[in-house]
């Protein structure tokens, strides 16, 4: 299974959820892998906290090295012991692996060979990893259309699988619905690659990040007034989600909204959750549910 | 009326789920076993209030409120709970279907017999259709059409969409057929004014005694002209109806209409036009009880809510417009003889007696519940509603809910047993069958809500509203207490002291219907609060006091120069109070006792400005 992480904005915790996606597999047993392919701003070192990382590989092997031909093979990096973090594989655990991107990075303009390149890449992750989180950059990007175009002759979405973040306001819902849903959106994309239409929308889920859920959240600083004020604004964006294509049956996961990550994007680790308890259970639920419903049929069509 | 709708509703889904669903697997069984019509009710515990309490909704995953969703999560976590129901839903519309896939609406179960040996019931018996089925059925079905449309544009998997196409032409199919069924069970009774009936409904209607029974009757018959006639043409449509509408021709007789307890004899009932008939075998005779139900069924078809949603097909709309002929013209007919004449109404004189001399509170009951629903649909009536009240009143006392029973009480009989009727026709096919009705408190009770939402004068309203909570706490303690079925309908030993076996699981007819009252105060909530105009007034001079003393302060300048601030913490800005004027301003006619309380507050705030200045007034004058 491959799964394209794609935001319409910036700081949508997209990278965060999806390397927290990866760890979480990993720990349930799967072989899993995390593809930094936001080529202008590679941040996956940081999340992962691999200290050489900080902001992109220079061996000169990362992914648009690889993409561009200028590397025969990308990096990777085995994360359970790469990590600073980490602290070594747990019994029964799953590998863990980085393929970080290029240091000063940039976008780049696709030709055939790249294409060619692509598909094969991902193809070999589809037969060594269970679970293989590609993070896009935020935005329509030529990484978009790359991957669409590899991916076109693959036949059906069983394999594909696309993850739509975006933050819990009105602004990021309606940007999000046009990610996907208007001119050179993914759909629109897609169809200009040779996919099916509604196969793609099938495969196509969206996850909420930084949600305040009134009804959940510990809301006893605000006042009677504030805190009626909001579940009205909730309820209306849920309703204005769902009228734009984005409502819960749409949606696989809903992260809460969380200080720690919001400080310090990160991997939620069970030594945060149980020794520093620094890690909201929530959230960690929230990451081990989404990892679940990517790979349970059921989880994933819902209703 | 403080019936706690939302908690309430969403602890009797929890513990039906609980009961119903256990290992993946849907459990259709009451303490009678299993019917076409239970199994309607049991869904309808929870899909009449989905459908009717719109903060209740379930139908639309985006509205759907955390507890709402929690209070099923019996069925599945979060939509996985949707997800199942709507399979419960299939399985129902397929459960319930004749081998020729043509929908089935036996009565089963519910059937009674004179004998004491329930089993002599044959067969062919337990397959005979009653009203009762057709009516849950047009209910469930209308309220399973919006789900599936609104459910239908919202769900994101293929194997959820093709199983609600399905749930979508099963239901549509057994719609049509409780509608034909709903047609061919209606039944007009025309007799002479010396018969039997004559005598019986005479003496009913004649409450001044100042002329004798049959003149009273005569005039009856002469006030029933314009229904006579109506009945007639819509009659005259029908097959095999012609004696009737050769009675109706004669304007000396009297008549009664309504429902009997099955597709009438006369008539004959095809389905779905592949030829399959049903048998009829009900006598042509209008039932109280199953006219009552007919009508709450088909009051369902021309809600508002139908015609919004456009549930229905063109045959179905056809014969809807049929079925609302003829509920207004049954309607119009009990109306005219419950309230006939200059005195005491008929149905003030309790007990009722019906037209083959049976007499019964419930009768009276049945009567009062198709007045309240004819002012309840048309939103009229407030001062027929406080006298229908006062009979609601005292069939409350009479019916032992809000008085205690004397030794050996005869009363209780109206809440258990039940009141019996026979089933007339149906001895055709075995032994004498009969239909107990066990409704009397939970129809009390709905009509009652209805009645106080209808009445305008708090004064009046308030011993309605004490009313509707006495038998709302009446009705609580007879829900069931053991495990199972806890929290779920009905045990009247838990409110009357009666020998015999105590029940453990629960019964799907009471369950919703209790289900229906909490439909029926939500609705009554929802309606904009009843206001005294005592209070508007009062609001209205506390408003003027209030804004004459704030331009007062202001033109003082109180709150110093052009910023409008003073000292912060001394006392409100001069925005926050005239903030608070407006809202008052806005809410005095129809809140009027907030807009008075919030007119208090402004007034405490500016008399803290007012206080020192006028003392340093009082010492100039010195």
């Amino acid at each position: 299974m491959i799964v394209f992480a794609i935001s319409d904005k910036g700081g949508t915790g997209r990278s965060v959820t999806g390397g927290n996606i990866v760890y979480r597999s990993a720990l349930a047993g799967h072989d899993s892998c995390f593809v930094d392919f936001d080529f202008g701003s590679p941040t996956a070192g940081t999340i992962f906290d691999v200290h050489a990382l900080g902001r992109g590989t220079e061996s000169g092997r990362g992914t648009q090295s690889l993409l561009l031909g200028s590397s025969e093979a990308s990096e990777s990096l085995e994360l359970w012991t790469a990590s600073d973090s980490l602290g070594g594989r747990p019994p029964g655990a799953g590998r863990l692996v980085l393929f970080p991107g290029d240091k000063g990075g940039s976008e780049f303009s696709i030709d055939t060979n790249t294409v060619r390149r692509c598909a094969r890449f991902l193809g070999r992750l589809l037969e060594e990893y269970e679970l293989s989180v590609v993070d896009l950059s935020a935005g329509r990007s030529y990484a978009v259309r790359l991957v669409l175009e590899a991916t076109a002759d693959w036949g059906g979405s069983a394999q594909t699988r696309w993850l739509v973040f975006h933050r819990w306001t009105r602004q990021h819902v309606v940007a999000a619905h046009g990610l996907i849903h208007e001119a050179r959106g993914i759909l629109q994309t897609a169809e200009g690659c040779g996919h099916d239409r509604n196969e793609t929308l099938d495969s196509l889920r969206t996850v909420r990040t930084a949600v305040m859920d009134p009804a959940t959240a510990d809301l006893s600083g605000l006042s009677g007034t504030q805190i009626s004020w909001l579940r009205e604004r909730h309820h209306d964006l849920q309703i204005l989600a769902g009228e734009l294509g984005l409502g819960r049956t749409r949606t696989l996961g809903i992260v809460p909204l969380d200080p720690i990550l919001h400080w310090h994007e990160q991997i939620l680790t069970e030594k945060a959750l149980y020794e520093s308890r620094i890690a909201s259970v929530g959230t960690v639920q929230a990451f081990q549910e989404l990892a679940s419903a990517l790979v349970d049929r059921a989880g994933w069509e819902k209703l | 009326m403080s019936l706690q709708v939302r908690e309430q509703t969403l602890d009797i889904w929890r513990s039906l789920i609980d009961f119903s669903y256990r290992d993946g697997s849907w459990s259709w069984e009451d303490r009678q076993g299993s019917n076409s019509i239970s199994d309607a009710e049991q869904l309808l515990c929870i899909l009449y209030p989905a459908t009717n309490i719109p903060v209740l909704r379930i139908d639309d995953p985006d509205e759907t409120a955390p507890d709402v969703l929690w209070a099923l999560h019996g069925l599945g976590n979060d939509l996985d709970a949707l997800r199942v129901f709507t399979d419960v839903l299939l399985e129902y519309m397929e459960r319930h279907r004749l081998p020729d896939g043509a929908p089935d609406f036996s009565a089963g179960s519910y059937l009674g017999s004179c004998e004491i040996d329930r089993t002599a019931i044959t067969p062919e018996q337990l397959r005979l259709e009653v009203v009762d089925s057709y009516s849950m059925s047009i209910t469930l079905c209308l309220s399973v059409l919006g789900y599936v449309q609104k459910l239908g544009t919202k769900t994101t998997s293929r194997r959820t969409a093709e199983k609600l196409g399905r749930l979508k032409d099963l239901t549509s199919r057994r719609l049509t057929g409780a509608m034909e069924g709903m047609l061919s069970s209606f039944s007009v009774h025309v007799f002479d004014i010396g018969s039997e009936p004559g005598d019986n409904l005479c003496a009913m209607v004649n409450q001044t005694n100042d002329s004798n029974d049959r003149v009273v009757g005569e005039r009856l018959a002469r006030s029933l002209k314009e229904i006579r006639s109506s009945l007639r043409s819509e009659i005259a449509l029908t097959r095999g109806r012609s004696s009737v509408v050769e009675a109706l021709e004669n304007d000396r007789k009297l008549l009664e209409c309504g429902w009997s307890w099955g597709p009438v004899q006369s008539s004959s009932l095809e389905r779905d036009g592949n030829g399959s008939s049903v048998s009829c075998f009900a006598e042509d005779l209008p039932y109280l009880y199953f006219t009552g139900v007919a009508l709450d069924g088909i009051e369902d078809l021309f809600s508002p809510r139908t015609q919004v949603l456009g549930l229905l097909d063109d045959h179905q709309q056809r014969m809807s417009s049929a079925l609302q002929l003829r509920w207004r013209l049954c309607m119009n007919y009990w109306q005219r003889v419950a309230t006939f004449g200059t005195g005491r109404w008929p149905i003030e004189d309790l007990p009722w007696r019906a037209t083959d001399g049976v007499e019964s509170d419930h009768f009276t009951l049945l009567v009062t519940s198709m007045m309240v629903q004819k002012l309840h649909v048309e939103k009229a009536g407030t001062s027929q509603a406080v006298r229908l009240g006062k009979v609601l009143q005292e069939l409350a006392g009479r019916g032992l809910i809000t008085r205690r029973p004397v030794a050996g009480d005869s009363a209780i009989g109206l809440h258990e047993p039940g009141t019996r009727v026979v089933l007339r026709g149906g001895a055709a096919l075995g032994p004498e069958l009969t239909w107990t009705i066990t409704s009397f408190s939970t129809t009390l009770l709905k009509r009652t809500i209805q009645t106080a939402s209808l009445v305008r004068e708090a004064q009046d309203r308030d011993p309605l509203v004490t009313l509707g909570n006495e038998i709302w706490s009446h009705l609580l303690g007879r829900r069931l207490e053991e495990r199972g079925g806890r929290g779920l309908w009905d045990d009247p030993r838990g409110v009357f002291d009666l020998k015999g076996r105590k029940w453990e699981a629960p019964s799907w007819y009471h369950t919703q219907r209790a289900c229906e009252c909490l439909v029926s105060a939500a609705a009554s909530y929802t309606a904009s609060s009843p206001v005294s105009a005592q209070l508007i007034r009062l609001a209205n001079e506390f408003l003027a006091e209030a804004e004459h003393i704030f331009e007062q302060e202001r033109l003082f300048g109180s709150w110093g120069g052009a910023s409008g601030t003073t000292a912060p913490g001394t006392v409100a800005p001069v925005q926050a109070i005239s903030a608070t004027l407006d809202r008052a301003r806005d809410l005095r006619n129809t809140r009027p006792g907030t807009a008075v309380t919030l007119l208090q507050g402004v007034l405490k705030e500016l008399e803290v400005l007012a206080r020192p200045r006028s003392r340093s007034l009082t010492e100039d004058a010195l």
